[in-house]
């Protein structure tokens, strides 16, 4: 927490809007020290075969997988965010807001040919404890796809508590910005190695979701839901995270509540910071990004100004904010914006509180980018 | 005179009766009470002449002497509505003398009677018995029944001080109130018989119209079952004083129901599905197995109901899946039917395990809840703790069974409720989709239906003509991309492809 910022009064006086550069000073000693990574940018424009080779050539550009996974359990967090039966348009979800299933497929080949021990894709699926299998059904995947694409493949709906005895508490390192810790589904902490699988999206609250965003989804909403329980997780998840965006009540009695009940109830305050918070209590070893056909405008169909777009990209790297940050620059956005900036014209960056919690680089100028360079597949996002 | 299957009834309501029975009401108005009298003048057939529209169910009092003033109004409205081909049923009150009262009826033109009650004695008479669902007499040999206690459908709404809000269900999908699975209930329990719908539209009608008129069409006749017509005082006021406003609703029901009249072969279609639900579907077993049905429609699950006592009597070709609701075991005769199904590689779910104790165990691939074991090639998920919710009862069974045996999905199209039938004979398909919003239509609606079938006739109620569709391979079936969806749309496929 930040303990030697008066914010609360800083914050009545001067309003939310400006919160963002209330740092303190060991956090700017650690933003000057964030570590940095490499980048790997490919082009790729359609989803077939060519999604292995691209993506093979990226993760070995970024050093080979088998360092990272061999002998190892890898979780996959992908990104299959609100209702499976709600399209932009006509279109299938994996081509609009859902990572697409031939990059789950690719890269779970990749990770198991890399000598990955089990591979476990993880989702919290909108107000459901069905099997994530199921909810993957219900849009027409095929998740046996995902099972013949490496020798152990298994699925978790982590919106609830699943088969675990109890949920896994993971701190913040030095404190958190909203929670000191998060409550987990126990796929989260019963992992080696933690992979984000997102896709490239722009997004009304946070202002881009990427592979840090992604992570907003590791949260069970039995706790951290509308409907959670009151003292104790509800036992089927209900509703979105709205105490995230609002801070209207508390999660259950059994998590720790938020670290300042007077912070500001901005979800554009707010989401970024329990995003930073996540991304430091569950480090992400490996980020890619989806970025081959996608949407731009809002993050799912229930948004306005939604549109489909075809940038064919894709991105990865071992480090999430840097990784975020060459995706934003892809997009068109200057990594280094904050709030009142495009894309966070009413939030605060989120890649700036992970860079201020040591999480990583949002500096380009950090950050070696391999593969396709930035200005040969940038594009505007805000036009496309 | 004989009673008819295949009138479509319409309620008539009015006549000196009529106004003496609703002059408490606070909705009586003098417009309600001239609207109520002029319906007794053959001039007001005006408004059913030329439509589907060839049974009036007109109030033929208790039958008693001091109802004669009614009885003599209807005189020359029933002798002008047979000349145009209009037949008419008089609704009689219980405490009526039966015989008396169908006499009488019979002679003034009548060509039956309704009353109320499921122990009339009647064989043999031209009466169409009315009961609410717990007392249908479905046993019983009349050839028309008619069933009291419906649901209003559409959306349930919640009333608040500013704007009418859809009631949402758990998933937060919103709640929709239909009577279809009782059809399809009722097509099992009193198969070859006609039933009536008998509902009037609820008071808020105002939030509904003309689609909520439409959709109460479209989910009786969809499923094989008639709504008797039944128009609000507003809009009966209106359609009597030719308002323009009225006139195009009334000219939308008409053609909703000129629309099924065309299809009229399409109600003898029979449901589909990969799952039977069995149940008594009586007494006890009434309210759970009923409501399990009514949430299996509303996660799209097409299934097929079978009544217990007439399982060794069905064909379980296609089925993969058997839900037996009830607590109390099966018979041992059925019992070897069913065991032999779930050997020969089917599913069995039941409310408690009455399988044979060598049953293998298996871990639960889906919910603690049960108890799951393999017998030959199949399994059998029993609960432990028995059935009590029907929601869950429905969500269980839908995901023990897996999505993989859809055999329709939606996308955008979450206030609608889909209906698989087929004819076995000429091996037509036909997915229903009804929509339960209350105005406007749903864009960008694709339906994912489980067939090889890449072609297929979209049918709907803004064309006389169906509209060719082609359909793209997605998984295990095909999705169609359908144009905007008002209440009611179908898609027709010319042959089995169901995969």
């Amino acid at each position: 927490m930040i303990k030697d910022c008066t914010r609360r009064e800083f914050l009545g006086t001067l309003g939310t809007a400006v919160a963002g550069i209330c740092v303190s000073p060991a956090r700017l000693a650690f933003a000057s020290r964030a570590p940095t990574a490499p980048v790997a940018v490919g082009r790729c424009y359609i989803y077939g075969a060519e999604v292995v080779q691209v993506l093979s050539t990226m993760f070995d550009q970024l050093g080979g997988l088998e360092r990272l996974v061999k002998g190892k359990t890898v979780a996959i967090k992908i990104n299959l965010t609100g209702l499976a039966a709600n399209r932009l348009r006509h279109l299938p979800l994996e081509l609009t807001h859902w990572t697409h299933p031939q990059v789950i497929g690719a890269t779970v080949h990749l990770l198991g040919q890399a000598g990955a021990r089990r591979i476990r894709l993880l989702e919290s699926p909108m107000s459901t404890a069905e099997p994530l299998e199921e909810f993957m059904l219900q849009a027409n995947w095929e998740p046996r796809d995902f099972m013949s694409a490496a020798p152990v493949v298994e699925f978790e709906n982590t919106n609830y508590l699943g088969r675990a005895k109890k949920y896994s508490r993971l701190w913040v390192p030095d404190g958190g910005l909203m929670f000191r810790a998060y409550d987990l589904n126990h796929s989260y902490e019963d992992c080696d190695v933690f992979v984000s699988l997102a896709k490239l999206k722009e997004h009304v609250t946070a202002g881009v979701t990427l592979s840090m965003k992604n992570c907003f989804g590791i949260t069970p909403c039995t706790i951290y839901g509308e409907e959670a329980g009151k003292d104790e997780p509800s036992l089927v998840p209900r509703g979105g995270r709205g105490m995230f965006h609002h801070g209207e009540r508390q999660p259950s009695k059994s998590a720790l509540s938020e670290i300042d009940l007077r912070s500001p109830r901005d979800p554009g305050y707010r989401v970024p910071r329990v995003v930073a918070d996540l991304v430091a209590a569950r480090p992400v070893h490996l980020a890619v990004i989806d970025g081959i056909e996608t949407m731009m405008g809002g993050e799912g169909p229930w948004t306005s100004g939604r549109r489909h777009v075809k940038s064919g990209l894709l991105i990865a790297g071992t480090n999430c904010v840097t990784t975020d940050a060459v995706a934003m620059a892809l997009m068109g956005f200057d990594p280094i914006a904050d709030r009142g900036k495009p894309p966070f014209e009413t939030c605060d960056s989120t890649l700036r509180l992970a860079e201020d919690l040591g999480v990583g680089s949002r500096d380009l100028r950090q950050i070696e980018v391999v593969g396709t360079p930035i200005a040969q597949a940038k594009f505007n996002a805000r036009s496309a | 005179m004989s009673l008819n299957p295949n009138w479509i009834p319409m309620k008539w309501t009015g006549g000196p009766l009529g106004v003496q029975r609703r002059a408490k009401a606070q909705t009586f108005t003098p417009e309600v009470k001239g609207m109520l009298t002029a319906r007794m003048d053959p001039a007001s057939l005006e408004l059913v002449r030329g439509t589907p529209v060839n049974c009036l169910v007109v109030e033929w009092a208790a039958g008693e002497p001091a109802n004669r003033d009614q009885q003599s109004a209807l005189v020359p409205l029933i002798e002008a509505g047979r000349r145009i081909g209009i037949s008419f049923v008089g609704r009689v009150e219980r405490t009526a003398d039966l015989r008396a009262a169908l006499a009488a009826g019979l002679q003034a033109g009548l060509s039956g009677v309704l009353v109320e009650g499921s122990s009339a004695q009647v064989e043999d008479l031209p009466v169409i018995l009315q009961c609410s669902r717990s007392n249908i007499p479905w046993d019983s040999h009349v050839p028309i029944l008619s069933v009291t206690d419906n649901r209003w459908p559409g959306l349930e709404i919640h009333e608040t001080e500013e704007t009418p809000d859809a009631v949402t269900g758990p998933t937060g999908v919103p709640w929709v109130n239909s009577n279809g699975w009782f059809s399809m209930l009722a097509r099992q329990l009193a198969a070859g018989k006609a039933l009536w719908l008998d509902m009037d539209p609820p008071p808020q009608i105002e939030h509904w119209r003309p689609a909520g008129y439409s959709a109460a069409v479209a989910d009786s006749y969809a499923y094989g079952t008639r709504w008797m017509i039944s128009l609000d005082e507003k809009l009966s006021v209106g359609a009597h004083r030719r308002q323009p406003e009225a006139i195009r609703v009334w000219e939308r029901v008409v053609a909703i129901m000129s629309f099924f009249k065309e299809h009229a072969d399409w109600a003898g279609f029979q449901p589909q599905g990969s799952l039977s639900v069995v149940s008594r579907f009586r007494g006890e077993e009434e309210a759970l197995g009923g409501e399990v049905l009514n949430l299996l429609s509303r996660q799209l699950v097409q299934y097929r109901v079978v009544e217990k006592s007439r399982l060794a009597s069905t064909s379980l070709e296609g089925l993969e899946t058997i839900l037996w609701v009830d607590e109390e075991p099966p018979t041992s005769e059925t019992r070897s039917e069913l065991l032999d199904f779930v050997t020969r590689g089917g599913l069995l779910i039941s409310a408690s395990f009455w399988g044979p104790p060598d049953c293998k165990p298996l871990v639960a691939d889906y919910s603690d809840h049960y108890k799951i074991c393999g017998l030959g090639k199949g399994k059998i998920a029993a609960s432990k703790d028995g059935f009590h919710d029907p929601y869950q009862v429905a969500v269980d069974t839908h995901l023990l069974m897996s999505r993989r045996s859809d055999w329709v999905r939606l996308f955008n199209a979450g206030t609608a409720i889909s209906y698989f039938s087929a004819d076995p004979n000429s091996r037509k398909e036909l997915v229903q989709i009804i929509d339960y919003r209350t105005s406007g239509v749903s864009e960008f609606v694709t339906a994912w239906v489980r067939t090889s079938n890449r072609s297929a006739r979209f049918w709907s109620l803004e064309s006389k003509e169906p509209a060719p569709l082609q359909g793209v391979p997605a998984g295990t079936g095909v999705e169609f991309h359908l144009p905007s969806l008002s209440t009611y749309s179908a898609l027709e496929f010319e042959h089995r492809g169901v995969g």
